[in-house]
């Protein structure tokens, strides 16, 4: 056990923050039903097989810097199209010293599909060794999350507590990640660009 | 594995906070970028180590309730809103007499027993680390030193600052942006 007054503040906000994190569905639920608002929210849903390019669109620069190692990042915001409107993106690219791509990210959030109601998150991250690792948090009411189109498709189960993360790492573009509710409906889907 | 969290030590601060509710590694790191000095301006002006602890709880409480409501108006909105949310709480120490704890209950935290033993180590790191900031401050160019000091030590609006160099108010906000940046590097490169 720490010593250290810091650190044991930390630790009870952080263990809060994790209490806070696990009820926050509920919330957001009672919150949207308050508000009586159609459709709701489902996952990120970056147009299938379409190029990051053209997926995501309204750019603009967020933040950039350089890290201790003489690395660059650079933040993006943008917008990806969706069934049901948009989706807020955050694209983070981080450069070796000599300009080479080290890494790309892009997270988002977006407005689903009627009648499901969970905000339903999913990143994809292309790796150092140019693996990709495909993984989010799928929030509320998710039955099932499937994720096909790499070598072994996986399909992760009920999430019990109102929220279910996966990470998996696939070897090509083009995964798509699926997300279905308690009634089969599909939430939301985000594929992979090419 | 490598997830998509190893970004996370390096987004920016709003983006820290915007992921806080639903990431607690985003506010872990949203919470050590910030404790030290907080705790140590906050020790700056009750004079108590104690006092300081237990209001920046209650601060970073706060912080993590509402940070579903944050909105990032400006780069240095997540660093300002935090400030913000510590300086009431000082006003209400002022006005009471008594650091409030409700967010902390609220989150179901259990309150810091410190030893004295504890207590005393944590006097030291502060002591350690104000002298270090000071020091590094030293290090920074005059505009961005003037900036930085008149807006995080004296609390000055950024509106008032501008004034007073005649400048705008968005080129302040740049000055304290880039100095507290460049503070944190100094920090760190500090053995």
């Amino acid at each position: 056990m720490t010593d250290d007054p810091i650190q044991m503040l930390r630790d009870e906000l952080i263990a809060a923050a994790h209490r806070n994190a696990d009820t926050a569905p509920a919330q957001t639920r009672r919150w949207r039903a308050t508000l009586k608002r159609p459709a709701i929210i489902g996952l990120a849903a970056i147009a299938a097989a379409a190029p990051a390019a053209a997926a995501l669109t309204d750019s603009f620069p967020f933040d950039h810097g350089t890290t201790r190692d003489g690395s660059t990042y650079t933040i993006t915001k943008a917008v990806a199209a969706t069934p049901n409107g948009s989706a807020d993106c955050t694209q983070t690219e981080i450069h070796n010293p000599d300009g080479t791509l080290q890494s790309r990210a892009i997270g988002c959030r977006a407005q689903g599909t009627a009648p499901s109601a969970a905000p339903v998150e999913a990143g994809f991250t292309f790796a150092r060794d140019q693996s990709i690792v495909v993984s989010g948090t799928v929030i509320a009411n998710t039955s099932r999350v499937t994720v096909t189109g790499v070598d072994k498709p996986i399909t992760l189960g009920p999430a019990t507590d109102g929220r279910r993360a996966f990470s998996v790492v696939v070897s090509a573009p083009g995964a798509t990640i699926t997300a279905f509710d308690d009634a089969g409906n599909v939430l939301g889907k985000i594929t992979l660009p090419a | 594995m490598c997830t998509m969290m190893f970004l996370v030590d390096r987004l920016s601060d709003n983006e820290l906070l915007e992921r806080a509710p639903r990431d607690p590694e985003a506010f872990a790191v949203f919470y050590d970028r910030h404790a030290g000095t907080l705790i140590g301006l906050l020790r700056y002006r009750t004079g108590s180590t104690e006092l300081a602890l237990d209001l920046a709880g209650e601060v970073f409480a706060i912080a993590l309730e509402r940070a579903e409501s944050f909105r990032a108006i400006h780069e240095d909105s997540a660093r300002a809103w935090l400030y913000g949310i510590a300086r009431n709480k000082l006003a209400d120490l002022y006005r009471t007499g008594k650091a409030e704890d409700r967010a902390r209950r609220r989150l179901g935290m259990q309150p810091i027993v410190l030893t004295d033993k504890a207590l005393d180590a944590l006097e030291q790191r502060l002591e350690a680390e104000q002298s270090g900031v000071l020091a590094a401050l030293e290090l920074l160019p005059a505009h961005e030193r003037q900036a930085l000091s008149a807006r995080v030590l004296d609390e000055e609006p950024y509106e008032q600052i501008a004034a007073r160099f005649e400048v705008s108010e968005s080129v302040i906000r740049q000055r304290v942006s880039r100095g507290l940046r460049r503070l944190r590097t100094l920090i760190k490169e500090t053995p």
